[in-house]
């Protein structure tokens, strides 16, 4: 909220401390400051009088002027382009030398089209002035000065109440009583030690009571109508009046509107005004309407059940704390008026103006909470303030409704709880210094104090809110720092993080980058990929910023596909990618899914050496990390995917025992037409699996022999089922079978080369042993397979 | 054959040995050499053969001049055989020449995510001061991630305008602390608590500064003795083991629903050392993480007696402190994948 210190100077005693010091000190105390400003700013200003005029021979719009600035600076000349330049008016002068900083302008002696300018006459836009706070002439002319002011006068801006400096003050969620100047000023008093000037009263229990208002809901305990009939309005607002509009961005209106905007900026304390003689009967709060509310512009809105109403026996008057109807609008003739002093609960009034698209500065001080046990000091406050609205009027009622419970909240304090809690040693001087600053009172039995806040505090309730009260107060550094008695424990981390993190790093070492992608997604690619989840409905955010974030992923490809694409389309050609993440799955514990994707080639240092990726460097990359899990390949095995987002062809599903644990290959060619080959693996299903670690075997002694064998491929045979049928039938010396080559010979006849390594455990195989194992292994092939190998 | 002979004709061999050896300077030639001289048909091996016939006064002398004689020409062929063949690898290394300016066949290495980078940074630096890492689901209860960190059904927080809601009761994290709640739940009032726990969090908002995902990481401390004094040293020490030792580190007084008192917490700015610009706007610090005591209600609320125990809780902003570590200006860039950004981050 936006302050003024001329305004917060008139009611706490401020004197002689500067504005950093006040600025520094609120910002310690849980009040930062976010803005320190001038309403207005310039130097070597003076109000002169245009005593001659005339056109600009060369220019349509500008204006030679002969300005008298009085006897210490005489008649200027002046070259003005102002619309509203007339003969005789008084005008704001910046002199040659003035520094006009919100508009970063120094004047300089100048010739413009041929004649002399020695300064410049002023608009209040000119001196930095917020155009919220202008009329249409004002923004578009020089600000014409009243003619009773004296020419040669240099105190432009206090003359004119444009000397103030606005505080933008953060106010935090628990200390909204300092949404208003009376209670910020009771702060500054406290924190600065200094006497609050009264502030003026009046006894309302000398108004006459009425009963022509009430509430049937309990979402307003608290509403009083205070009845003012026969007001003469003032022509001038004074001026202290309209500095704290100002400062709030508030241009004055009418005086009924003025006085309703400026008490709630005092009290924090949002004012509503009928006039009376257009309400039939008594005025009733309810929360149960539904149907139309015609807003005093004309607009139609839906109430529901929960959104408050105040409406007399006829009518609707206004939607509470938000916006009024025009049946009963104050207009020009109004003199029989009444204010409304209420409180509804802060939750509906929210809803109600989120749900309607309806904000104002009240709206928002009711969405906050406005403190109920206020309201009559709101309402006396109202009336010692009349005079300076209205020329007369008369006080007729007063009408409240209440079902507040009179409560009043205790505390009881402890230093020694306090000493415990912030490590700090207040001592008891400091303490009651507090309480009385604060205007706390209390009542001290042994070492126990019993507190009683003021009702303008309702934020303190119990003993930890005494607590920040002194924290901010005597600030932070009275914290020492240190570690003594802090509990000493060992630090863990969960089950499968360092796997995790091992993975990381293979990845990383292995070329990849790290990616963070969106778990929000747009419908379309919640449909891709779906390699774990392709029944599965996916969690849906209810209240989505944008269509393209409302889906939330049960699979990552899909969004990493997304970051593939991004790159694809910023001329990023060659690249590998890769993301961990948790996945949230409806019905499912949270799992950590991998996702990789390698894109183009496969590019070494200096772009030499490529090589478009193909299907094994992904099949390979997967092995690297089974084997990096300490995952021995007997435990899993591939069969050819049936995901219709991977060619057919080129991709394959992970399987440890039937269950699908991964799928990677290359992408659909109608997906995509860029060599793209992606992965998926569930994660934690791997980290989960046990005996992993390591089992420590014999190293064979004895040599072992490796012999190669040949076959002629002319069937639809697989490596894997060559490898099977040698495994199957055969002598107790060899010890694996694994691929070395996949060739076509000059004939154009494809061969498949397998290594078979033999050993024994006792001695060195003899030739026999050796070639009688082979042939065991040609005789199973041909057998099973009808493969002739290749002599 | 007389020792006399037998000196005259060494001399000769030696003589003829030198001439010969000069001219050596193959393999081919160094063979004939030994073969000449040293072989089975050199004089050397006759006069091995001879030794048999010498009379036994002149043995000895004879044997002597022999292996002498043995010993200078197995010298003479020693000594070429060894340059030979270090000419011979001298032209295999000249073979092996290569342009020491041409590139490495090195496979370039990728990088973490500056935000992981940052998290695990500050996760195992944590873990040394003998904090615990947690971790909870993203789709979170609403009970989880407001109820029990006191923010009640109609706190402001709870309107939907700030976080995204799936249905009634489940909520897409709206920060980290809701993992206190799992934690606590899982302790059932047992401490101490000592915990750090980072993830992806989720609200409504979106510019130059926030994302509608970000990341946290939050700590909790619970225990007997546990006060603001240990929760402003921990932070003290992170923060200079984030930013460095220079930094400076204050508080002020600030309001989060889940701690009381709560802080917020500045470091002098790194670009212009506190004198303020306009990274800082002119302040001379930055904002970094919110902080405080645990409120009592949170610990009643989670099965704790706030008589007994107190604590503190922490919440870090990670893409804040990424983009302030890294000097980085729109957060966009750490979720759009981009390979020109992330290659930037080799090192971490």
């Amino acid at each position: 909220m936006k302050f003024s210190l001329n305004a917060l100077k008139r009611l706490v005693n401020l004197d002689s401390l500067s504005v950093d010091a006040i600025v520094s000190r609120l910002t310690f105390a849980g009040f930062e400051v976010e803005e320190v400003s001038s309403l207005a700013s310039g130097t070597n200003l003076v109000i002169g009088k245009i005593i001659s005029l005339e056109n600009h021979p060369k220019s349509t719009h500008l204006h030679l002027l002969k300005v008298d600035c009085g006897e210490k600076y005489g008649v200027l000349n002046i070259v003005c382009g102002a619309p509203n330049v007339s003969l005789n008016m008084k005008v704001i002068v910046a002199l040659v030398g003035a520094k006009l900083d919100k508009i970063s302008l120094t004047i300089k002696e100048s010739v413009i089209l041929g004649y002399k300018s020695q300064g410049m006459c002023c608009s209040l836009l000119e001196l930095g002035v917020d155009s919220s706070l202008l009329d249409e002439r004002q923004k578009n002319g020089i600000e014409e000065i009243d003619d009773s002011v004296e020419i040669g006068r240099e105190d432009v801006l206090s003359l004119l109440s444009l000397d103030d400096i606005i505080l933008d003050i953060n106010v935090l969620p628990n200390r909204i009583d300092c949404l208003s100047y009376i209670n910020l000023a009771r702060e500054l008093s406290a924190l600065f030690e200094r006497e609050m000037n009264p502030l003026p009263s009046f006894s309302i229990s000398t108004i006459k009571k009425e009963k022509v208002v009430s509430s049937l809901t309990p979402f307003c305990e608290k509403i009083s109508l205070l009845r003012v009939k026969d007001i003469k309005i003032k022509k001038q607002l004074p001026s202290y009046i309209k500095e704290v509009l100002q400062a709030s961005g508030i241009r004055s209106i009418s005086p009924i509107v003025d006085l309703g905007n400026y008490l709630m900026l005092l009290t924090g304390q949002p004012i509503n005004m009928y006039d009376n003689s257009k309400i039939e009967g008594k005025v009733q709060v309810s929360s149960s309407y539904q149907g139309d509310f015609i807003s005093f512009d004309n607009k139609s809105y839906q109430l529901k059940e929960g959104d408050i109403l105040i409406s007399d026996e006829k009518k609707p008057l206004c939607l509470a704390g938000i916006i009024a109807s025009s049946s009963a609008m104050i207009d020009d003739k109004s003199d029989d008026i009444l204010i409304e002093f209420a409180s509804f609960y802060h939750a509906n009034i929210r809803r109600t103006c989120k749900r309607l698209g309806l904000s104002s500065f009240s709206s928002n001080l009711f969405a906050k909470g406005v403190n109920p046990y206020m309201i009559d000091e709101s309402i006396s406050l109202c009336i010692s303030l009349l005079d300076e609205f209205f020329s007369s009027y008369d006080i007729v009622s007063l009408s409240s409704f209440s079902s507040l419970v009179e409560k009043r909240n205790e505390i009881d304090f402890s230093i020694s709880d306090c000493k415990k809690r912030l490590g700090v040693n207040y001592t008891e001087e400091e303490v009651e210094k507090l309480f009385s600053l604060y205007h706390i009172g209390y009542e001290k039995k042994d070492d126990i104090y019993h507190l009683y806040p003021p009702k303008y505090r309702p934020d303190l309730k119990e003993s930890c809110d005494i607590q920040e009260e002194l924290f901010r107060f005597y600030g932070s550094s009275r914290v020492p720092l240190n570690l003594i008695d802090f509990p000493v424990t060992k630090g863990e981390s969960i089950k499968g993080k360092d796997d995790e993190d091992k993975i990381r790093d293979l990845l990383v070492s292995r070329g990849l980058y790290e990616v963070v992608s969106y778990t929000l997604i747009d419908e379309k690619m919640d449909k891709e990929f779906k390699v774990f989840s392709s029944d599965k409905e996916s969690y849906k955010v209810r209240n989505p910023m944008t269509k393209d974030h409302e889906i939330i992923r049960n699979d990552i490809l899909s969004s990493l596909y997304a970051v593939v694409k991004y790159n694809l389309s910023h001329f990023n050609r060659d690249f590998q990618i890769f993301e961990i993440s948790d996945v949230d799955i409806k019905g499912e514990e949270n799992k950590k899914f991998l996702s990789l994707a390698l894109v183009g080639n496969k590019v070494s240092q200096d772009n030499y050496h490529l090589s478009l990726y193909d299907f094994f460097d992904i099949k390979g990359l997967l092995s690297a990390i089974l084997n990096r899990l300490g995952i021995m390949s007997n435990r899993y095995s591939y069969i050819r995917s049936d995901n219709g987002f991977f060619n057919p062809y080129c991709s394959a599903d992970l399987l440890f025992n039937k269950k699908k644990v991964g799928t990677f290959g290359k992408i659909h060619p109608s997906m995509s037409k860029d060599n793209i080959f992606l992965l998926e693996l569930d994660l934690s299903y791997l980290i989960s699996l046990s005996g992993r670690d390591v089992r420590y075997k014999m190293i064979d002694t004895y040599p072992l022999v490796r012999r190669d064998l040949s076959f002629y491929l002319d069937k639809d045979v697989s490596y894997k089922d060559i490898k099977e049928a040698i495994l199957k039938d055969k002598t107790a010396h060899l010890k694996d079978v694994l691929f070395f080559d996949d060739f076509i010979s000059e004939d154009n006849k494809r061969y498949i080369g397998v290594s078979l390594y033999m050993s024994k455990e006792d001695s060195s195989l003899l030739e026999d042993e050796i070639n009688s194992t082979l042939q065991r292994a040609i005789t199973a092939v041909e057998k099973k397979l009808s493969l002739s190998i290749r002599r | 054959m007389s020792i006399e002979e037998l000196k005259k004709s060494v001399e000769e061999i030696i003589e003829e040995a030198n001439k010969q050896y000069s001219n050596i300077d193959d393999e081919i030639s160094l063979n004939e050499f030994k073969n000449n001289f040293l072989g089975k048909k050199s004089s050397l091996t006759s006069f091995f053969s001879m030794m048999k016939d010498v009379k036994s006064e002149d043995k000895k002398a004879f044997g002597e001049i022999v292996i002498k004689l043995k010993s200078v020409l197995n010298e003479l062929y020693e000594k070429k055989r060894n340059e030979i063949n270090e000419k011979k690898i001298d032209q295999r290394m000249k073979e092996e020449k290569v342009d020491i300016s041409l590139p490495g066949r090195e496979e370039k290495i990728g990088s973490k995510h500056p935000i992981k980078a940052v998290i695990d940074d500050i996760v195992s630096f944590m873990m040394s001061l003998g904090f615990s890492l947690k971790e909870g689901p993203e789709v979170e209860t609403e009970v989880n991630n407001f109820e029990l960190v006191n923010i009640p059904l109609d706190h402001p927080a709870r309107d939907m305008q700030d976080s995204f809601s799936i249905d009634d009761n489940l909520v897409l994290r709206s920060h980290t602390s809701c993992i206190q709640a799992r934690v606590m739940k899982e302790m059932r009032g047992d401490y101490p608590v000592k915990i750090i726990c980072p993830g992806k969090v989720y609200r409504r908002d979106s510019d130059a500064t926030h994302s509608h995902e970000f990341f946290q990481i939050e700590g909790l401390v619970i225990g007997e003795k546990v006060n603001m004094s240990h929760l402003l040293q921990t932070l003290t020490l992170l923060l200079k083991h984030i930013f460095g030792e220079k930094r400076q580190v204050r508080f002020r007084p600030s309001y989060f629903p889940f701690t009381e008192p709560s802080i917020e917490v500045d470091i002098s700015c790194a670009e212009c050392n506190g004198k303020g610009c306009h990274l800082c706007k002119n302040t001379g610090f930055i904002e970094v993480l919110g902080a405080g005591m645990v409120h009592p209600n949170v610990l009643r609320l989670n099965g704790y007696d706030d008589k007994k125990v107190q604590g503190f809780a922490f919440g870090i902003g990670v893409d804040r402190i990424a983009m302030l570590k890294y000097k980085i200006d729109d957060i966009k860039n750490f979720y759009s994948g981009d390979i020109n950004f992330l290659r930037q981050f080799s090192k971490e």
